[in-house]
């Protein structure tokens, strides 16, 4: 009929489809084959880059295909060497040879060729940067074509690392969430000397486009600290900048309760910071004339690494070899003699950080204790931020009493501000989260758990038993920070 | 991706009716000459994936859909054009005298940001003919006198030089492209279509 | 040229514009032979863009359907101050063809009908579009951009942060209405307006006010489900393509037109631009068209009213004004610098009379949208026409844009879009299908729906503009359908086929 087209029926386009596919395979196969072969006799050459090429485009996750390359790559890059090696010393013949007058035109002639050579090179490395960008846009999270890109690069002294930046910026734009693009962005930018204030305002417009993405929070959380320092390091970062910190993620936090990244990045945030802290420090600390126990607040891999002293007037004593006593690696016990004599003064140095002991009426035993999370206090600036927004949480609170998001928020931002007047409060918050969230109570009551016993530890010194007798608060379906306990002779329940 | 809107690359092709237009696609894509096109039905465009430079790029080559009969290409056809491919018929002398309108009606129309260096590729179709009109060296002068835009003989019947007329056809234009795309003209275009508009993620209300 | 034109046909439209090339499109796609002609030298009719001097032509002579129009060139008042951008008459006038002036200019839903339509019959393949960058509202006589999707709530300065908590609460509500049929509030506000629905919601007044101005686009006697319907129309095209709900055709509303011309002729449409009617007749069985000489026979006829011949148009009725319509170039976008970044935003803005009773809607163009140079920026202005003097029916809006919001209005147009009244129309007595011209409307709702009955009046039992296929899946005549030769693969591998396949016979002549 006039007019119409025919299109093949289904079954028809499932038959081409067939063959299709098999010639592709077939193609494939040939292709593979002859890079076999090829690699056999070690013909590493044009034909062999070509070869790849046409594979790696249509799947550019087939590792030794890469592997081929970069050997056809650097015996390219090894020829092309050699080729300039010979051109230097066959030109000093040269100058050695020729009157002065022909000097200047072969001088001019020998930047000529040195400049062709030098072109020679880029373009090897420009090929490869060019197939990784096309592999990339088959698949973009391709670890092979990524590799390879970051390999080329290496190769080259005078990669062009700003370019690389560029390409991550319009890499990010179609998809700002993909990780291997952001994990090859720290590394160019590093290499590309891009200041880190630049990159704090490219993971902003990053976040205003679409701020779930972790991706990108990570990379502020790595960038903030060394930008805007916190000088006493008891938080991520200065006051000032965590302070807008916080109201932009709790906007985000408003606008979408459901995201989760945002969360964890408030949390990061409303945490102490360093939370990789690699040097070991003391929570508790007792030593009996046979042994002594330490108590580190978070795990260390082995103390024995650690110069550990018992430091009196008189004497020095290295305190050797240490145990782990349990599997966090929090809690250590050395075995040793050691001589006490009440009436004097004792220091416990570890690795630097010198404690005062303080005699165990008891059994005369030295001791040392420092609860948990002391609260630091923050400056009326930040104070006065965090108010606010937890003002704004316990309002939205009425308009919806059970939103599970804001009740832990205001949980974590009332501890924030202030442990002891909150803390009943912010338990209460947990409990009603219990039932609400049925499905994460779990977490909630561990979280329970650890500000009950944070409270009860710091409260303890100040307590007339401190420190024979720890009384353990009720209703603990776990107990957190058990290893803080060493100190005590009894504990109470 | 960095590359992703230079490997499409648009092409269209003009001169008067019947000078061969759809064949000539018709043989470069799919290697088929039939007499029986008359005014070009359900010619549409055709893609085809090329090696330019050791590059693999879809070319999109538009036909007129036989608009051009009645002078009715409307402006919307001519836009985002990376080569204009003019083609005119070697036993007819008026399609190649008008090569000199359909050459302005192009500039005039897609209004290229460079009009000096915008590609053009002339071809001088049904050279399988035996009543040739139009010479060899006419062609070229014309061509020549218009920024030596590159002049190919060519049969879609018998199939010569179409497929080496087209690799210059995408070579040109990817050139073109290239720049095009320093300048980026209009960022964000889209295409209803296309899978690559979507933001990445469903940033949308419904939490 | 014109004397091999064939003259027996299926189906004769006379008219470019959007509705009459839908239908000559559908009709084409199904097999009927398609004559499809326009008095004028472009595509489009009503519905066409054109250049700066193009336009100013046009307003020059007024025709039935494009009359009242007039225009002013502004000296630039602020040069002192802005001397780097002096542009003058002559300097716009040399970019002319960098213009593409829209006489029905409008915006669509990412998920509306005219989307639908295009991704339905694969239309789509021949335009592109823009996204919206904003949709504005004025709040204190201040234009500010409506947070649309999460992450321009997210960004917002306007809302506090309840503010924002409450609006996406709000949202998520309305977009969730409805998929539990007994919803209580469906029950509760039935017969009730939206407003009260949302004064219902505890929301602040600015949350209201967004909602009412932009998102839903309601007044104060908006049904509650009208509004329901609109937001949820509003929401379901957020997050598809860009930032806000809307497209924007590149290159201006005239394209639009051209893109159903080009499947139609694609199917074997025949067009002919410039070509007018002199008079139609009929028999019983067929409809004769005069034109240049020429009788042109068809079973069908559909013909714009802008383009009836002068002896027929009495029977539609008078043409009455439909549309007051107001176009300024400029060279500063209306708005702040974060509603127009990087050189400009393509903006919407729905504007209210200060009575409440009457509406408009603003789109401003920047040069992204492939219609004005860059620096410039286009300011469409439409609202229903209520009286033959577009200027005053629109002075109200005009005011509210231009005496607030300092602007360089460098040269500013009125004119009317006028056809039969719907009625007159319908109740005509000729075998002349009559489209009706553009209406005031968001995206293209009626005008597909008018196309959409025209075809089905003269094809009931037609698929309307099925999917077209792609250019790969038609089958040539003769062909094994499920053939594919090497030459279907890629030319590389292909290359590479052939070559192994030489090598391996070498080989064996070697064994």
């Amino acid at each position: 009929m006039h007019g119409r087209v025919k299109v093949r029926t289904t079954e028809e386009e499932r038959e081409r489809k067939k063959k299709e596919q098999v010639l592709k395979m077939r193609a494939y196969r040939a292709a593979m084959t002859r890079i076999q072969k090829k690699r056999s006799l070690s013909e590493l050459d044009d034909e062999m880059l070509g070869l790849t090429v046409q594979i790696l485009l249509r799947n550019p996750d087939i590792n030794t295909l890469w592997n081929i390359r970069r050997e056809c790559v650097l015996r390219k890059i090894a020829e092309l060497e050699k080729t300039i090696k010979e051109n230097e010393t066959r030109d000093i013949q040269k100058v050695e040879e020729h009157s002065e007058g022909d000097k200047k035109t072969d001088d001019e002639k020998e930047v000529d060729k040195k400049e062709v050579l030098a072109q020679q090179l880029q373009s090897i490395y420009k090929t490869e940067l060019e197939l990784t960008e096309q592999c990339l846009m088959v698949n973009p999270k391709s670890y092979n074509s990524w590799h390879h890109r970051c390999w080329t690069l290496e190769q080259n002294p005078e990669a062009d690392w700003q370019r690389e930046v560029q390409l991550c910026n319009k890499y990010l734009k179609y998809d700002e969430r993909n990780f291997h693009t952001w994990d090859y962005r720290r590394y160019v930018s590093e290499k590309a000397s891009v200041p880190p204030e630049q990159e704090l305002d490219f993971c902003t417009d990053k976040i205003k486009v679409n701020f779930s993405n972790y991706s990108s929070w990570h990379h502020r959380s790595l960038l903030l600290p060394t930008l805007y320092p916190n000088e006493q390091q008891d938080r991520p970062m200065s006051e000032h900048k965590l302070k807008e910190e916080l109201e932009m993620v709790l906007t985000a936090a408003f606008t979408d309760p459901n995201d989760s990244s945002a969360w964890f990045y408030q949390r990061w945030l409303l945490g102490s910071g360093r939370q990789s802290e690699q040097s070991a420090t003391v929570a508790a600390f007792r030593c009996w004339p046979y042994k002594a126990q330490l108590s580190l607040k978070s795990s260390y891999p082995e103390l024995s690494q650690l110069t550990v002293q018992l430091v009196s007037e008189q004497q020095t004593l290295q305190l050797q070899p240490w145990k782990a006593v349990n599997s966090e690696k929090t809690q250590w016990q050395c075995e040793q003699v050691i001589e006490i004599e009440p009436s004097r003064d004792y220091f416990l140095d570890v690795a630097g950080q010198r404690k005062q002991l303080a005699v165990n009426p008891n059994d005369q035993s030295l001791y040392y204790f420092v609860p948990p999370h002391a609260t630091s206090s923050c400056s009326k600036e930040l104070l006065a931020e965090l108010q606010t927004q937890l003002q704004s949480c316990l309002d939205l609170l009425e308009y919806e009493p059970d939103s599970k998001w804001t009740l832990l928020t205001s949980a974590l931002l009332m501890r924030a501000i202030d442990v002891n007047s909150y803390h009943e409060q912010s338990l209460s918050h947990l409990a009603k989260l219990v039932q609400v969230d049925a499905l994460r109570q779990g977490y909630y009551k561990d979280l329970s758990a650890r500000w009950t016993m944070e409270m009860a530890l710091a409260k303890w010194p100040t307590s007339s038993n401190y420190p024979q007798l720890f009384e353990m608060p009720t209703e603990m379906s776990m107990t957190p920070y058990a290893h803080y306990l060493i100190v005590a002779d009894k504990i109470s329940s | 991706m960095a590359t992703r809107k230079k490997s499409l690359l648009k092409v269209i092709i003009l001169g008067d009716s019947s000078v061969g237009k759809t064949s000539l696609m018709n043989q470069y894509v799919n290697k088929r000459f039939s007499n029986q096109y008359k005014a070009t039905i359900g010619a549409d465009f055709c893609t085809k994936e090329v090696v330019v430079n050791d590059r693999v790029v879809t070319m999109q080559i538009w036909d007129t859909a036989g608009q051009e009969r009645f002078q009715s290409l409307g402006v919307a056809f001519y836009r985002g054009a990376d080569c204009c491919v003019l083609v005119y018929d070697v036993t007819a002398p008026n399609s190649f005298k008008n090569l000199d309108s359909w050459r302005d009606e192009f500039l005039i129309q897609a209004s290229p940001r460079d009009p000096e260096h915008f590609p053009f590729v002339v071809l001088g179709n049904k050279v399988d003919l035996d009543n040739r009109q139009v010479s060899t060296r006419r062609a070229q002068q014309w061509c020549q006198s218009k920024n030596d835009i590159p002049y190919y003989e060519t049969s879609a019947k018998e199939g010569i030089n179409v497929e080496m007329a087209f690799q210059t056809i995408a070579k040109n234009a990817l050139e073109q492209e290239a720049e095009a795309e320093l300048i980026n003209d209009f960022p964000d275009q889209l295409r209803l279509n296309s899978e690559n508009n979507r933001p990445g993620n469903a940033d949308n209300c419904q939490c | 040229m014109s004397d091999d034109l064939p003259e027996e046909f299926d189906l004769i439209v006379i008219g470019t514009g959007f509705v009459e090339s839908c239908v000559a499109a559908a009709a084409s796609r199904i097999g009927k032979n398609v004559l499809h002609i326009d008095a004028n030298d472009y595509y489009g009719d009503v519905w066409s863009s054109f250049s700066l001097e193009a336009f100013i032509k046009l307003l020059e002579q007024p025709s039935n359907s494009l009359r009242n129009g007039s225009y002013t060139w502004h000296k630039s008042t602020e040069q002192e101050e802005q001397p780097v951008t002096s542009w003058t008459r002559e300097s716009l006038l040399e970019k002319s063809r960098r213009f593409s002036l829209d006489l029905s200019p409008r915006v669509a839903y990412c998920a509306g009908s005219l989307v639908q339509l295009l991704i339905q019959s694969n239309i789509c393949r021949y335009a592109e579009f823009r996204s919206l960058d904003h949709v504005c509202m004025l709040y204190n006589e201040e234009l500010v951009s409506v947070p649309c999707s999460r992450s321009d709530v997210f960004n917002t300065k306007t809302l506090t942060m309840v503010e924002k908590r409450l609006l996406m609460k709000f949202l998520t509500a309305c977009n969730d209405y409805g998929e539990d049929k007994c919803n209580e509030d469906s029950l509760a506000f039935r017969g009730r307006t939206f407003l009260e629905y949302l004064q219902a919601q505890r929301v602040t007044e600015k949350i209201a006010n967004c909602v009412m101005q932009a998102i839903a686009m309601c007044d104060a006697n908006t049904s509650f489900e009208t509004g329901m319907q609109r937001t949820q129309r509003f929401l379901g095209s957020l997050g598809r393509y860009g930032n806000t709900p809307f497209l924007f055709p590149m290159y201006g509303c005239g394209e639009l037109p051209q893109c159903f011309c080009r499947l139609c002729a694609v199917y074997g449409g025949i067009y002919c631009l410039k070509r007018s009617v002199d008079d139609i007749n009929w028999t019983d069985s067929e409809l004769l068209v005069s034109s240049a000489g020429k009788t042109l026979r068809a079973k069908h006829l559909v013909c714009a009213p802008s383009q009836l011949p002068a002896t027929l148009a009495t029977h539609f009725g008078e043409s009455e004004p439909r549309i007051s319509r107001g176009l300024f170039i400029t060279s500063k976008p209306l708005g702040n610098e974060e509603l127009n970044k990087g050189g400009g935003g393509v903006n919407l803005l729905r504007l209210l009379a200060a009575n409440g009773e009457r509406e408009a809607c603003l789109i401003q163009l920047s040069h992204y949208s492939g219609a004005c140079p860059e620096g410039l920026y286009i300011l469409h202005l439409t609202t229903p026409a209520i009286s033959a003097d577009p200027a005053a029916d629109l002075a109200d809006f005009a005011a509210q844009l231009f005496e607030t919001h300092a602007s360089q209005i460098l040269l500013s147009a009125y004119f009317t879009i006028a056809a039969p009244a719907a009625e007159g129309i319908a109740n005509a007595d000729t075998p002349i299908l009559c489209t009706a011209g553009p209406a005031y409307e968001q995206d293209y709702d009626a005008a597909i729906e008018n196309a959409r009955q025209i075809f089905s009046q003269l094809y009931a039992n037609e698929e309307f503009l099925p999917r077209a296929p792609d250019p790969e899946e038609i089958v040539v005549d003769g062909e094994d359908p499920s053939a594919l030769n090497e030459h279907s693969l890629p030319d590389d591998l292909r290359a590479q086929l052939q070559d192994l396949e030489q090598a391996a016979q070498h080989m064996d002549i070697a064994d």
